[in-house]
């Protein structure tokens, strides 16, 4: 316990110290510009940064990094506030009701509580991270294929609750996602599926460029056709009053927000899948619990803090498969993974033993930019928020530039581009006619995830399907993902049982 | 009526929009398609003792070698073991060499490595394009699948490292020798894919050692596949020493047999030269740097000494450390021959490796 606390104490004398702290406040710059620029994103901020932080020293790389990640979770909010981009994955959370809230003029009060929801989740999710890691590792290792496929199949039923209403509209959806996820070279099979010949699909198709494409680039053109402002109603709130009120509501929502911060922490630990779907996961715990499900998707708060709350707590989450075992919770820790690597710290005992000093300082700099990123959002939401009073055709241009610059700059490749536009037309159509975008992401990432842990666990038991039975923790998971389901009729047949 | 003219207008303004936007973009991509394939734009013609007619032209034509940036190409992303043997090189190579250029790294990932080998191989040998080759890996890709390079034409500057494999079990495993693992019903293997090294090496290892197996692939990585052989879900695997280090160290696994005639010294498991297989002991992973086919003779001379300078430096020792990468550096015509011995392996065993594959 007292390597812990001194440690810590080390950790906080050497980040609060000058020129360190300067290191913070960069990392966290870098991190919200990319967070909140759609496909750019903490991996790619990552990935720039190694090269550079080469040579470097070890606590300033470190310090670097924790920040830039720190700064990444709420960058990713703006846009998918303002704008309805998400500027990461799990930020398409947000977008549910941060966008409507936009539209009605309020934009201001969502970047409130989002930033606020932020800066507390990830002080949670570190605390808890922390707390968890003597039994980190029996954690990790209850997860098997089994259960990962269980997971992946309850993430799929959130696609449910993202197509408020028209169940069918959202199958379709989330089933043309799993399609567009079967493409490429299937580790578990050995084979190319539907490359068509070409070496371009031989990795299928990238999800950020989808994400791009899908949402900034579909956004924009119906931006174009729609015309006008982002904010079609509401006064313009010209002082401060729009931002608290948002900062506040987190606070009076203690249940909420505890439930967020944990379900973020405790999903964005089980490897691999964990990071993306934790956000969708609060938000469909939120709409279940609420008072007032219908009204999620249109401009509920309840659904922006459960968002972001989890989504600042789940990098603490993913921490724990990543340092414990060097296996990443996501892209973002995969890259991070690396970057220690190159600076000599190692997962395992030594990160945790000897080196942990280190670590607490990568995890205060990720603190420490998540309440400067939060600070800075909180006092900046209201000028952010003009952003959606300005005529839209003057952000056509400037986000169409920036969304070329992030296709472009995931693999050194211009038919990202060309394929970024073409899903730009897709998710236009999606959006004309009515078709949930976030369901064919939730089949694009969860596809292979369910496909891959079937086939192993098919391996591992040598063709027999009781392995997808025996262990207590995929019960639980079967259990969750029919309560998901059937929950919802539930509730609305005791709704319109109450009415009458 | 008022109903029927909106959706005309809807459409009309959909498709100015749709139109629009394909048309500035194309414009826009067909700007930028011409370049995409290139390399830097450093025409190595121009020899800058051509301008001063009293120097003679011929005398060393690479005295200022490199006089603008070198692209280092790196065939998977960043972080991972030949990203980082690349940025060592790229950072402190230029000080072996004339020039003031510097050595810049790229990472070109995709279809496996093989998109970014294809773009060494059809670079000009110029010495503005250089990049990392995984062996016997991409030679296993040549055989068994369909791809743009040729290893034999390889122009070889020299290789990093070999890292070579043990057979990894976890620390309560019921299995202790080779014996144990021969005799067995079958042991399951944890790996990646059928295409990865580890792989390679496990389907020339297994027939080899006559031990019964069976695979589950699909972990996205060695790590995910050792912690899978911790919970349980496979009896072993064939890993890289490097990478097992701190949980051998930690005492959490052991290795049962090294293939190694010199492993090193954490490790306490007979060799498969102890055991009489001294064939395995040739196999592993080697880091290799390369460069295009047709490099002049001369330019190779100059790249192979400021490589294995490079590597042997007190930087070097102090990045094998922090990194866990061991620097265990070989020159050009001994790489060459490794390259050779691998591909004859290959070509050995592609009946086993085409039958793993299907």
């Amino acid at each position: 316990m007292s390597e812990l606390v001194s440690a810590f104490l080390i950790a906080l004398d050497v980040v609060l110290s000058w020129p360190t702290f300067a290191f913070v406040v960069l990392g966290t710059l870098i991190g919200m510009v990319f967070g909140a620029i759609p496909g750019l994103g903490g991996v790619i901020a990552l990935a720039l940064l190694i090269p550079i932080t080469f040579g470097m020293d070890s606590t300033w790389a470190m310090v670097l990094f924790g920040a830039t990640v720190g700064g990444v979770a709420f960058g990713g909010s703006i846009s998918a506030i303002l704008i309805n981009v998400p500027g990461t994955a799990p930020n398409a959370a947000t977008l549910l009701d941060g966008f409507p809230m936009s539209q009605e003029g309020r934009a201001a009060e969502a970047l409130g509580a989002a930033a606020t929801a932020s800066a507390l989740g990830a002080i949670f999710g570190l605390v808890i991270f922390i707390a968890l890691i003597p039994v980190a590792q029996r954690i990790i290792l209850s997860f098997t294929q089994p259960e990962f496929f269980w997971l992946a199949i309850f993430g799929l039923t959130i696609i449910a609750v993202v197509s408020r209403g028209n169940l069918f509209k959202g199958i379709i959806a989330g089933g043309f996602g799993l399609m567009l996820a079967m493409m490429g070279y299937g580790h578990v099979i050995a084979e190319v599926r539907f490359a068509f010949g070409t070496q371009y699909l031989f990795d299928g198709v990238d999800l950020v460029v989808v994400l791009i494409g899908l949402f900034a680039f579909a956004e924009v053109l119906h931006m174009i056709v729609k015309g006008g402002t982002i904010a079609e109603s509401g006064e313009a709130v010209t002082d401060r009053r729009g931002v608290f009120k948002g900062a506040k509501e987190v606070v009076t929502r203690p249940t909420l927000f505890f439930r967020s911060s944990a379900t973020g922490v405790l999903v964005g630990a089980i490897p691999g899948a964990g990071g993306t779907i934790a956000t969708f996961i609060s938000y469909m715990q939120a709409q279940q619990a609420s008072d007032d499900p219908e009204s999620f998707g249109t401009g509920n708060i309840e659904g922006v803090i459960a968002s972001e709350a989890t989504n600042d707590a789940k990098d603490g989450g993913t921490f724990l498969p990543t340092f414990v075992f060097g296996i990443p919770g996501g892209s973002m820790t995969a890259v991070l993974l690396g970057a220690l690597t190159m600076h000599g710290l190692n997962p395992g005992r030594e990160l945790l033993g000897e080196n942990l000093h280190i670590l607490f300082m990568l995890l205060l700099a990720l603190l420490g930019a998540n309440i400067l990123t939060s600070s800075l959002g909180l006092l900046s939401a209201n000028h952010l928020s003009k952003l959606t009073r300005v005529e839209v055709d003057r952000l056509v241009a400037p986000i169409v530039v920036v969304c070329f610059v992030g296709a472009y700059a995931l693999r050194l490749s211009l038919i990202d581009v060309a394929v970024a536009l073409l899903f730009g037309f897709i998710g236009y159509a999606m959006i004309v006619f009515d078709y949930s975008r976030i369901a064919l992401v939730l089949g694009l990432i969860l596809g292979p995830i369910a496909e891959r842990s079937f086939l192993m666990s098919l391996q591992i038991s040598d063709s027999g399907y009781l392995i997808f039975f025996t262990n207590p923790i995929s019960i639980v998971l079967i259990i969750l993902t029919i309560t998901a389901l059937v929950l919802p009729i539930i509730q609305s047949r005791r709704r319109s049982e109450g009415v009458s | 009526m008022a109903h029927r003219n909106t959706d005309r207008i809807r459409r009309r303004r959909f498709l100015k929009a749709t139109g629009g936007t394909i048309a500035v973009g194309s414009a826009g991509l067909a700007g930028c398609l011409g370049d995409e394939e290139e390399p830097d734009p450093m025409d190595a013609d121009d020899d800058p003792a051509d301008d001063d007619p009293a120097e003679e032209p011929d005398e060393d034509p690479y005295a200022n070698y490199p006089e603008d940036t070198v692209q280092w190409v790196v065939p998977y992303g960043t972080g991972g073991g030949f990203d980082l043997y690349s940025r060592f090189a790229a950072e402190h190579m230029p000080e072996f060499l004339p020039g003031d250029g510097e050595i810049v790294v790229e990472n070109l990932t995709g279809a496996g490595g093989q998109r970014g080998a294809e773009e060494i191989y059809r670079a000009d040998p110029d010495g503005y394009t250089l990049g990392i080759y995984n062996i016997p890996g991409m030679i296993a890709s040549q055989f068994l699948t369909e791809v743009e390079y040729d290893v034999d034409e390889m122009s070889w500057i020299g290789t990093f490292n070999q890292a070579q494999y043990g057979i990894l079990v976890p620390a309560d495993s019921e299995y202790e020798t080779l014996e144990d693992l021969q005799e067995a019903d079958e042991i399951s293997w944890g790996g990646t894919g059928p295409g990865a090294t580890s792989s390679l090496v496990t389907f020339i290892a297994a027939e080899e050692l006559g031990i019964p197996s069976d695979f589950v692939f699909g972990y996205e990585g060695g790590e995910e596949a050792r912690a899978g052989m911790l919970r349980g879900e496979v009896d072993a695997r064939m890993n890289d020493f490097p990478a097992a280090e701190s949980f051998v160290r930690d005492g959490e696994m052991r290795f049962i047999v090294a293939l190694s005639a010199d492993p090193p010294d954490w490790i306490d498991a007979p060799t498969v030269v102890d055991e009489g297989y001294d064939d395995l002991a040739e196999l592993g992973l080697s880091f290799m740097a390369t460069a295009p086919p047709g490099i002049d003779d001369e330019l190779q001379e100059v790249l192979s000494d400021a490589f294995l300078d490079a590597l042997d430096t007190p930087e070097a020792q102090e990045f094998a450390e922090d990194t866990d990468r061991p620097i265990n550096p070989l020159g050009p015509e001994e790489t060459r021959q490794a390259v050779e011995a691998a591909s004859g392996l290959v070509d050995q065993y592609q009946d086993t490796l085409e039958e793993h594959m299907n």
